[in-house]
């Protein structure tokens, strides 16, 4: 017979082993992890400028200053919100529309995937180099072409006039994303049932009309999730940006990380830069729990059904 | 012999026929035009870059849309050596051999003890680990200099591969822990039946089983670290101990003018990357969705 006696020693053991296990791991991410991003909210309290010791407290003076009177933040916040919202109303379609094409078990449709998937490895460095060189005004690709089919007056200096700078960097985001969406929802798309397609056709449905009104909604699910993850992943990113534009020309490329990068690495405002910092991750935070809760509901939903 | 409304049906069903097998054959090159046009998009500027990878400036600027007449393979050389981009090559080897490796080794660890083992905190730790998925690596940018200088570490490669570490766990224990959710209770039992201790259990059993989920977990991480630039951008100072996307960035301001090399690095870093991805297309493409819809 199991006394008490060892049944706790048993107890003991593998609970000895679970913080074994997960030590190495949570040592690393504790320290360069949780508590940078513990940090900053305290450095954000500061006047700082990154190199010398000295601090001085001001307490949320930053944040003052960056919701009342940084027109920079304001305009890159609008700016992320633009490609966000454009990878909602653009990306997410484009990428079920292909998928749709993709799910007709064409015969290279295997050749397709593995190119739409391509941009999704390359780094966004080299991604954003590419496109630079296809922009410029007086050897790029894209304005040759252009000239090519008469449209000489249609040219402009792309990355270089901040009227179309924004939208040659989106053209460049949806480059990158389009296929990894439709990657996603291709997958997503085989779960569903090849009868639910028959019986579409046999009531007539055309095709377009099957993709807006049956396949769309049985894989709002998925699409959930994309949206939710396109809008962060738009707080997120910096690299694509970066090697385009910086930024430029006039903040017409401004997002919020780029904006962060050039208070903290240009003007040596760290303590400034912290308190975007700190702005990033409460948005962040809160399209997290919008997710989480649209989960749970799901979840929920799922357990009725 | 055949009446009258049997004949007229035939024939209607014949050109219904007809009719659907024409729509058929035009929505098939609807199709494919949409798809060889998006085709065009995607692979254009790849295309591109390689052709000008190999013409010199003159060709460059003279001749945009024909093929390189005298293929000038030295632009690869002088981008390798001359713009000491063989360093920077070796620098991410280290780095992201080294990050990859210490993941896919403390990764299934932390993934099984949070899957099968109970030991108190479990709960708040799986959500703290859950957490890195979502914040930006930017936010904590700033503390994570200041650390680095604090320690030392500034310009050493551990500088890039901690902080690659500690951001690339999140999803990977994610990873680990479903598939080792997902192992039967009835090994467990036979493994003690079998006389096996715990942590037997976990090197004997339990991780060889996982080596799929460990790989797929490695080469994901091998291709989102070597990507990786800004740790590389804030956290190493000598150009000596630059990784690829941050020495192509230099690259573009120093090679502005030598355009062959410039489009010789751009594939020389991506090169990589890609060859991972055509090996292992089908696991980048299951781990990646994934991974886009836990972390984004």
């Amino acid at each position: 017979m199991i006394g008490l006696h060892d049944l706790k020693r048993k107890r003991d053991s593998e609970s000895l082993m679970g913080v074994a296990l997960a030590a190495p791991a949570l040592l690393v991410f504790l320290v360069f992890f949780v508590y940078p991003n513990l940090e900053v909210a305290y450095l954000s309290l500061f006047n700082w400028a990154g190199i010398s010791k000295l601090k001085t407290f001001v307490g949320l003076d930053n944040y003052a200053e960056l919701i009342f009177r940084d027109e920079v933040f304001r305009k890159a916040i609008v700016n992320t919100a633009v490609i966000a919202l454009q990878s909602i109303v653009i990306q997410i379609p484009a990428a079920l529309a292909i998928s749709v094409a993709l799910n007709r078990r064409l015969a290279l449709g295997r050749l397709f995937m593995t190119i739409f998937f391509l941009p999704t490895v390359i780094s966004l460095v080299a991604t954003g180099m590419i496109w630079s060189l296809m922009y410029d005004p007086s050897f790029g690709s894209i304005n040759l072409l252009l000239g090519v089919l008469g449209l000489e007056r249609l040219q402009p200096a792309w990355l270089g006039d901040p009227s179309t700078a924004l939208l040659a960097v989106i053209i460049t985001i949806n480059w990158v994303y389009v296929g990894l969406y439709a990657v996603i929802l291709s997958s997503a798309l085989k779960t569903i049932p090849q009868s639910v397609f028959d019986s579409a056709k046999v009531d007539g449905l055309s095709e377009f009309a099957t993709t807006v009104r049956i396949t769309a909604p049985m894989l709002r699910e998925v699409i959930a999730v994309l949206v939710v993850m396109s809008v962060s992943g738009s707080f997120k990113s910096f690299d694509l940006i970066w090697s385009m534009t910086g930024g430029g020309p006039v903040n017409s490329t401004e997002i919020v990380t780029t904006h962060l990068y050039k208070m903290a690495f240009r003007y040596m405002r760290s303590g400034y830069a912290s308190a975007i910092g700190v702005c990033i991750f409460l948005i962040c935070l809160a399209i997290t729990a919008v997710q989480l809760k649209a989960m749970k509901v799901r979840a929920a939903g799922r357990r009725e059904g | 012999m055949v009446g009258f409304p049997e004949r007229v049906e035939a024939r209607a069903r014949y050109s219904l026929e007809r009719r659907k097998h024409h729509k058929n054959i035009a929505g098939r090159v609807l199709l494919y035009a949409v798809l060889g046009f998006y085709s065009l998009y995607v692979l254009y500027p790849l295309f591109w870059v390689g052709v000008n990878s190999l013409k010199d400036n003159q060709a460059f600027f003279e001749q945009p849309w024909s093929m390189p007449v005298n293929p000038r393979w030295e632009n690869y050389r002088e981008a390798w050596v001359g713009g000491r981009l063989g360093r920077s090559f070796a620098n991410s080897m280290v780095v992201t051999g080294l990050s990859v490796l210490s993941i896919a080794f403390i990764a299934p660890m932390a993934g099984y003890a949070l899957a099968r083992l109970d030991f108190p905190l479990k709960r708040p730790l799986f959500y703290l680990f859950l957490s890195g998925m979502f914040v930006a690596p930017v936010t904590g940018l700033i503390p994570l200099v200041k650390l680095m200088r604090s320690l030392g570490l500034v310009d050493t490669c551990w500088t890039l591969i901690l902080p690659n570490i500690a951001y690339g766990l999140p999803l990977s224990i994610f990873m680990m822990r479903s598939f080792f959710v997902g192992i039967p209770r009835s090994i467990d039992d036979a493994a003690t039946a079998y006389g096996l201790s715990r942590w037997q259990m976990y090197w004997l059993i339990a991780l060889p089983m996982s080596v799929p989920t460990v790989n797929t977990v490695a080469i994901l991480q091998t291709v989102y670290i070597w990507n990786e630039f800004l740790f590389s951008l804030v956290l190493v100072r000598s150009p000596e101990r630059f990784t690829m996307p941050r020495a192509l960035m230099t690259f573009k301001g120093t090679f502005i003018t030598a355009f062959g090399p410039l489009n010789a690095a751009v594939i020389l870093s991506a090169v990589p990357t890609i060859i991972v991805y055509f090996v292992f297309a089908d696991r980048i493409r299951r781990g990646m969705s994934m991974g886009f819809s836990a972390k984004g």
